[in-house]
Parts: C-alpha cells; sequence; structure tokens
C-alpha cells in the first residue's frame, strides 16, 4: 500500500525511572494518545498544536528516531522501526554539521548510503543548485545566514530522494521574509518534484498556506482534534492566498480551537 | 543578509546574497595586510625590553647580567664551537618519540573515556593521580628503571604530555551536541561512520588544542630531564654552563628555546586552520 499510515500511535514517557506515576493512569507523562492519520503520495500533511503537544515526538517516531509505545508508523506497507533511506528530515535549527562544507552536508545522506563518490557529487550539486545556493559549494555553514542554511538542510534532506519527507518547524528559526521566501520556494520544489511530507509547525498560516491537510492537535496527550483540508487557488503562491475567505475562515476556526485550549 | 532579496535562480542568489567578508562566490577567505596598530604594540613592547636590559646590563658584571649584544655574541659562540645543533638534534629527537607515542594513545584513550563510561571511571583515578603528582618526582624512579639513557628522557617526555591529551580528546567527544548524532542517526549513519564522520571531526579543535598544551609541557619535559639524567642535550648545557658561570649563553640557551616553542607553537595553530577550517570565524582572527 502506497502511502503513510499512522495506526493509533501513543507515547508516554517515564518521568524518573521507577518513579512515582505521573499524569497518565498507567506510569507516566503521556505526550501522545492514539494518533491516526494517512498521508497519501504527493501530499504535504500539516501538524499545529501548541507547545507540548508531542509534535515532535510524532515526528520522531516517523522518522524512526523513536519508538512508539504503542501502534506504528507504516511507510509503503512497512512499519517505521528504525531511520530508513526513504525517509528524510529537516530540522528546525539545521542541524548542519559545521565541519562539512555545503557540498559535503549536502552529500552526508548519499555517503552514509554508500552512493559512489562520483554520482552522490553530481546529485548534490543538482540539489544545491535547486536549492539557489550554486557556487556556495565550498563554503561552511558558519558563513552562511540562516536562510541559506536552511536550504543546505532543505538540499541534504531531498538529495537522498527521500518517499517521505519530515519537516521540523523547518522555517520556525527565520526572520518573516526569509521564511516566506522558502515557503513558496518549498512549493515550488514540491510542483515540480512532489513528495509526501509531514510538516510540523506552530505557525496557523504556514500550515493553511502549504499543506493539502492540516490536523490540530490539543495539549498533552496530543490527540488529533480537528482536521482540515485547505481549498485555496492553485499554484498557491502566485496568489495572495493569505486574503482568500477560506483562509480567514479556516484561520479563524484553527486559532480558536489552538488559542481556547492553551488557556 | 537577508533572504527576501533572493530568487530562486541560482545566479542571483550568488550574486545577491554573498556572506560579509566574501570577495566572490567560492573563495573561501581573503587576506587583509597586517596593519602598523596590530604589530606595533609587539614591537614596541620587545625594542623597550631590549633597551632596559641594555642599561641596566651596564651597572651590573657581565657576570650577573650580561648585555643583548653579549648574549646575541654568545649565541654565535654556542652554534659555531659548542655544537649546539647536535645537542638540539639530541633534544629534538626524544621529544619526538616521547610525543610520537604520547599522542595517538593518548588521543585513543581520550576517545575511550568518551564514548564508555566504565572506561571513564576505569581511568578517571589513574589520570587525576598523573594530574596532581609532580611528574618530576618520578625521575628517580625511571633512572631505576631505564638507566640515564635516551628511553629514560622519552619516559618522562611521554609522562609530561599524556595528560592534557587524553582529557581534551575527551573534551571533545563529550561536547559533541545530541543534535548531530541525532541528525547522522536519521541519515543512517552506522557505528563507522559516527566515528569516522561525526565524533572524530567534531573533536579535531579539542584535540589539537590538546596537541598544543601537550607541546609545551613537552619541551619543559625534554630540558627537565636532560638537566637531571642526560650528558646530552640542551639541558645538559645548561647545567654544564650555569657550573661555569657563562651566564650570557645561558640566557642565550634559554631564549633560544623559547623561540623553538613559539615556532612549534605557532606551527600547531597554523595546522589547526588547515585541519579544522570551519573554526576560523573570519578573516580578522
Amino acid at each position: 500500500m502506497d502511502g503513510l499510515r499512522v495506526e493509533r500511535v501513543s507515547k508516554a514517557f517515564r518521568r524518573s525511572p521507577g518513579g512515582r506515576a505521573n499524569g497518565g493512569g498507567s506510569g507516566g507523562l503521556h505526550v501522545l494518545q492514539e494518533i491516526s492519520f494517512d498521508v497519501a503520495p504527493e501530499r504535504i500533511v500539516g501538524i499545529i498544536g501548541p507547545s507540548g503537544c508531542g509534535k515532535t515526538t510524532l515526528l520522531k517516531i516517523l522518522a524512526g528516531l523513536d519508538s512508539p509505545d504503542d501502534g506504528a508508523a507504516v511507510l509503503n506497507g512497512s512499519p517505521v522501526t528504525r531511520p530508513r533511506p526513504d525517509i528524510g528530515i529537516v530540522f528546525q535549527l539545521f542541524n548542519l554539521f559545521p565541519w562539512r562544507t555545503v557540498l559535503a552536508n549536502v552529500e552526508f545522506g548519499l555517503q552514509m548510503q554508500r552512493v559512489p563518490a562520483p554520482e552522490r557529487r553530481a546529485r548534490a550539486e543538482r540539489l544545491i543548485t535547486m536549492v539557489g545556493l550554486a557556487g556556495f559549494e565550498r563554503y561552511f555553514p558558519h558563513q552562511l545566514s540562516g536562510g541559506m542554511q536552511q536550504r543546505v538542510g532543505l538540499a541534504r534532506a531531498l538529495a537522498i530522494n527521500p518517499t517521505l519527507l519530515l519537516l521540523d518547524e523547518p522555517f520556525g528559526a527565520l526572520d518573516y521574509q526569509t521564511a516566506e521566501r522558502l515557503r513558496e520556494e518549498l512549493l515550488r520544489i514540491q510542483a515540480q518534484t512532489p513528495k509526501m511530507m509531514v510538516l510540523v509547525t506552530h505557525n496557523i498560516d504556514e500550515a493553511l498556506y502549504l499543506c493539502d491537510r492540516v490536523l490540530v492537535f490539543s495539549p498533552r496527550p496530543g490527540r488529533v482534534t480537528l482536521e482540515v483540508e485547505p481549498r485555496l487557488p492553485s499554484p498557491r503562491w502566485a496568489h495572495d492566498v493569505y486574503a482568500t475567505s477560506e483562509f480567514t475562515r479556516l484561520r479563524a476556526e484553527i486559532k480558536a480551537l489552538v488559542m481556547g485550549a492553551a488557556t | 543578509m537577508n533572504d527576501a532579496t533572493q530568487t530562486p535562480s541560482a545566479a542571483t542568489a550568488a550574486a545577491s546574497e554573498p556572506p560579509r567578508w566574501a570577495a566572490g562566490a567560492g573563495r573561501p577567505a581573503v587576506r587583509v595586510p597586517i596593519s602598523a596598530a596590530v604589530w606595533l604594540p609587539t614591537a614596541g613592547s620587545i625594542a623597550v625590553f631590549l633597551a632596559v636590559w641594555q642599561v641596566l646590563s651596564r651597572f651590573y658584571p657581565p657576570l650577573l647580567l650580561p648585555g643583548p649584544a653579549a648574549v646575541f655574541g654568545a649565541f654565535w659562540d654556542l652554534f659555531a664551537r659548542d655544537n649546539l645543533a647536535n645537542a638540539f638534534a639530541t633534544s629534538i629527537q626524544s621529544l619526538l618519540i616521547g610525543l610520537g607515542l604520547a599522542i595517538p594513545t593518548g588521543i585513543v584513550l581520550g576517545f575511550l573515556a568518551g564514548v564508555s563510561r566504565p572506561v571513564e571511571r576505569a581511568i578517571g583515578p589513574f589520570l587525576d593521580a598523573l594530574y596532581v603528582t609532580p611528574k618530576i618526582m618520578l625521575i628517580p624512579l625511571f633512572i631505576i628503571w631505564f638507566g640515564v639513557g635516551t628511553e629514560a628522557r622519552i619516559a618522562y617526555i611521554f609522562v609530561v604530555s599524556y595528560f592534557p591529551l587524553v582529557v581534551n580528546t575527551f573534551a571533545g567527544v563529550r561536547s559533541m551536541r545530541d543534535e548531530y548524532t541525532e541528525t547522522a542517526r536519521a541519515f543512517l549513519a552506522g557505528p563507522l561512520e559516527m566515528f569516522r564522520d561525526v565524533y572524530l571531526p567534531g573533536s579535531i579543535p579539542f584535540i589539537i588544542a590538546g596537541i598544543r598544551l601537550a607541546l609545551g609541557h613537552a619541551i619543559v619535559g625534554m630540558i627537565t630531564a636532560e638537566m637531571f639524567l642526560a650528558i646530552v642535550g640542551l639541558g645538559y648545557m645548561v647545567v654544564n654552563f650555569g657550573n661555569r658561570l657563562a651566564t650570557a649563553k645561558v640566557l642565550a640557551l634559554a631564549i633560544f628555546v623559547s623561540l623553538f616553542g613559539v615556532a612549534v607553537t605557532e606551527f600547531v595553530k597554523w595546522s589547526e586552520h588547515r585541519l579544522a577550517p570551519w573554526t576560523r570565524r573570519d578573516t580578522s582572527s
């Protein structure tokens, strides 16, 4: 079966080993409670919710970096139990390796997958050009602006040609204009080479602008409390989608839910 | 710097958003000529030092305080008559062998302690003991074990330079941030890649700092060992000229060793720029 299926995923953290139960009946801090949703190929699904709702934990489970206590994430028919070559990830704080040049950072995933050097060089250079950084291959991350660093992070994740791309608040650490520019480019890239994506964010506008479907999480333990599919003019970057009545209606709806839950 | 000025096209991106200091895309560094403001204070303080020394030397007999010119002359004597080059070569030989043994083994042990808590706990007391024990107390022991030859000097240089290597490498491994190991794991790094592509490059700045410290200790150790137990090398020359009250030659030797130490330290700093170019913040440093 193609696509990502998240089936009744639950996760609790133990407060302290052998310590007393806290927060839930079964001895831990419940972060995620029976999360279920599907992502079809070439679709972008957004997860939005207050901080502490387990968004990042869910993303780590989807990446195979963490395991659920119950339930499973199943990608193209096989459960995700460890990091996989068909899953790419983009981090909020970029997580570029400071000792590697732009080129070597983008090549990292391919190198780990033992792709031969000439091929991995060629693929990395193509991706660097695609994110607009041609000419910066030999620079180190500290020589680049935040926006440029996240372009490298995006290129590194796309270089392994993943089936599923995970984005953990990818534009949260950038200034407004830079983030807006990168969002537009993400949609352009998606139009050229569509991928299945899961985007975690706390930014309602970002979720509505980028995603085909948005899941709103409740505070801890995270549960899906609302699911919307923004119907916005396409391509979204070519229209002022923020001004459409659909957008303002959905934003108000999600905001009421998120803000109401937070108080 | 502002991403908003960029367009998706590569050419304009490169043109519109160069890093602050860059002369052009793909050219990592630009050398700035060193201005007088940089070298003048250093040169000035050296000139004042020499002048004060020259003046003071007029009030004392050369036996107590020879002037700069006399010490400079003693330098030539050391080379021409006392075979300084030979003694230096002998000293350097034990220095290189001692460091050659201490550097790889110290780095390996520091790495093992960094990745393994049991190893850390096992070697902890020995490292602490090595740190607080005046190493000079071990010299009689080395004489008993190795005699007064090269082996004892090598052993002493090894012991004095070992600690900073282990501790710095250990700190380098332990300072590795989780975000890098997690990222590497997400992109399928195995144990070998985690070592080769994450921990090792991430620790290089620490390891080089350890080597720099170890070199300083080793040079001190080299002279100390020679003064105590050798009839060769620079340390022996110092003792010998000291006994003969050849003050100018003792001073010349001290200056020679300190110049050597400065040169070696500068070389290590330079190699850090080569081996870990990502630690270079900008051209002014």
